[in-house]
């Protein structure tokens, strides 16, 4: 069942200041839905926008299949939780989680004590009760923030950028707490971040944004492999996709003065922006591997991998290995890559370019 | 290092010097109300023999007693009034967002810029023409809204996280209760900068209250000191000194207690 549909929403401010266009898209319910983009691509407005903090200056929001473009915030059934956590400094915990039900009149005081007690279960809260905001560590007031949103049992909950305040490490916690209580009270959870790590281990689906539109909508591992354009491709996945512009040579890619591909499709036009992830990048080849004799400039060792730099003309390329490798920098060495671990994009639109049979193969990826 | 001692020296003793030539007034004022009447006309600086005597003569056969209950009522009233009109109108031109509300905030900040003493005489013949000359709504409805207040707890207001607007928002809570419960809980040091402030100045003020009270009905202590001073013919010097103490204990109880807050809200927002 679909819970939030939005149909060609755009934002504008002042009458001429667009920031968003065109925004289609659905959740469905019980989703774990991530916006994910670089700052300023217009995510959180999206979010703001389905809380009813910020208008929809065109097109239309559903909310559980009931137009919502002017529902008040609280008319729309939803919890939120906010960058910095928005909780009241003078109240304790318990009034903090408490005040976002404490003011309806149909609940009896023991069910919302019963809420509270199940809420703060869940956040492992419970000896925190009479602290206030101020005497919590950074992850505990993000789980009183938490807390609030749940005790609500509004069906939708949404998150902006809600791990931006913690250190790594906890922020690797929260990510897989947060991913669990999602699951286990089927929340429909939309969930807005810049951290394309975030995204990719959390989200069911996600959403990637750039400059106000939407760039692709997919499953995290769809969008991995097949990327719609330069920019979905080089966003997801680190280090970045490496890409490079190719002209094309008697009806081949030339990669690099010695290595050149057969296109798998006609091409169009003279030449291709070609991209390849840094695991692709191999210390051995198979046969049909095209070989490239590089230059290292950077070695970074992290102990389960190593990441080797290198200059592709006026491109600097990374290839990421497995295990540890002792490369000197400015050494040459070889490294391989299969001409079908390869992605050709548009050097115009910047779109992917796929075969007609490709295409066809992967049937329904959205796109 | 010991040229610092001596220019630290040479700093304090001059700030003593200052402090004493600023107190004096005070300082005599309280020797005076410790000596019986004939050392006061011997001329004398310092009491020969202690007395407590002018006290308790000024709490009992004047009206000290009766000044200082009114000043508190109106003290009290025209804090009371200011904390609550001011907060009400702080909020108005926050939270809620209209269209307009720049302008009239503009508006509203301008009246800053008329003088007290060009609105003395539109506001007498109000008060007058009202029938209220000599009771206590004269003394304190002029002075329940005001500006000043508005705007720093306005600033105040404006430094509260958007966020807790918007979580609130959602969760549905009107404005009276964001206002109750969040607002004023998160401003009370702006909120007490504002009590003692207005409070001291009410306490303090003289032109109205002579204007606006003609017998001794409503009649405060800066009003009934002045009385006291022009009606005997003989001044009981003493007296009036120990009356004048008297009234200033408040106002230093008051100051000493805000005095923190004071400080703290003054300057908030200027550093940090």
């Amino acid at each position: 069942m679909t819970q939030i549909e939005m149909k060609a929403v755009s934002k504008t401010y002042n009458k001429k200041n667009t920031v968003l266009k065109g925004i289609d898209f659905s959740v469905e319910k019980g989703e774990f839905f991530i916006l994910v983009g670089p700052s300023g691509c217009g995510k959180s407005t999206i979010l703001r926008m389905i809380a009813g903090l910020e208008e929809i200056s065109e097109g239309q929001l559903f909310i559980a299949n009931r137009l919502a473009n002017d529902l008040l915030p609280k008319e729309r059934q939803i919890s939120m939780v906010f960058q910095n956590y928005a909780l009241y400094p003078h109240m304790t915990v318990k009034e903090n989680v408490l005040f976002g039900i404490g003011h309806l009149k149909n609940l009896s005081k023991a069910e919302k004590e019963k809420r509270l007690a199940k809420a703060l279960e869940l956040v492992q809260l419970q000896e925190y009760l009479h602290r206030k905001p101020r005497e919590l560590s950074g992850g505990q007031r993000q789980r009183v923030a938490l807390a609030r949103a749940i005790v609500s049992e509004a069906p939708i909950c949404l998150m902006d950028e809600p791990l931006s305040n913690l250190d790594a490490k906890l922020r690797a916690q929260m990510r897989t707490e947060i991913r669990q209580l999602q699951q286990r009270l089927g929340l429909t959870l939309i969930y807005v971040t810049h951290d394309q790590v975030e995204a990719m281990t959390m989200g069911d689906r996600i959403m990637i944004l750039n400059e106000g539109s939407v760039q692709q909508i997919g499953r995290p591992i769809d969008i991995y492999n097949h990327p719609a354009n330069t920019f979905v491709a080089s966003f997801i996945g680190s280090p970045q996709m490496n890409m490079i512009e190719a002209p094309i040579m008697d009806n081949d890619l030339k990669i690099s003065t010695n290595a050149s591909v057969q296109l798998p499709f006609s091409p169009e036009k003279s030449k291709y922006l070609v991209g390849v992830r840094p695991e692709k990048l191999k210390p051995q080849g198979e046969t049909g591997d095209l070989i490239l004799k590089v230059f290292i400039n950077t070695v970074e060792q992290l102990g389960n991998e190593t990441i080797l730099g290198f200059q592709m003309r006026d491109q600097q390329w990374k290839a990421k290995w497995n295990g540890q490798w002792t490369v000197q920098p400015d050494e040459r060495i070889s490294v391989y890559l299969s001409p079908k671990d390869l992605y050709y994009f548009d050097v115009d639109s910047r779109e992917q370019v796929v075969s007609s049979q490709e295409q066809w193969q992967r049937g329904g990826v959205t796109v | 290092m010991k040229k610092r001692m001596g220019t630290k020296l040479i700093l304090y003793i001059l700030l003593i010097l200052a402090a004493l030539l600023v107190g004096s007034p005070l300082l005599l004022g309280l020797s005076l109300s410790l000596m019986p009447q004939n050392e006061i006309l011997a001329g004398q600086y310092l009491p020969k023999t202690f007395s407590l005597q002018n006290y308790l003569q000024a709490f009992q056969s004047t009206q000290l007693v009766h000044y200082l209950i009114n000043s508190l009522i109106v003290s009290l009233a025209v804090m009371i009034g200011q904390l609550l009109l001011s907060s009400l109108a702080a909020y108005a031109f926050v939270f809620p967002k209209f269209r307009g509300q720049q302008l009239c905030f503009y508006l509203f900040i301008s009246t800053m810029m008329i003088p007290f003493e060009a609105q003395i005489i539109p506001n007498f013949q109000t008060i007058r023409d009202l029938n209220w000359l000599n009771t206590y709504p004269a003394l304190v409805i002029p002075f329940v809204a005001s500006v000043f207040g508005t705007f720093l707890l306005r600033q105040n207001f404006k430094q509260l996280p958007n966020e807790l607007k918007e979580a609130s928002d959602i969760i549905g809570l009107s404005h009276w209760t964001y206002y109750l419960k969040i607002v004023l809980p998160m401003s009370k040091v702006s909120l007490v900068t504002l009590g003692t402030y207005s409070f001291l100045t009410t306490w303090n003020m003289y032109l109205w209250p002579l204007l606006a009270s003609t017998n001794d009905a409503v009649r405060t202590v800066q009003i009934g000191l002045k009385q006291m001073q022009s009606q005997e013919t003989l001044n009981q010097w003493g007296v009036i000194m120990a009356c004048a103490i008297t009234i200033a204990i408040p106002t230093l109880l008051v100051l000493f207690l805000g005095q923190k807050h004071l400080q703290k809200g003054l300057t908030e927002g200027a550093i940090k």
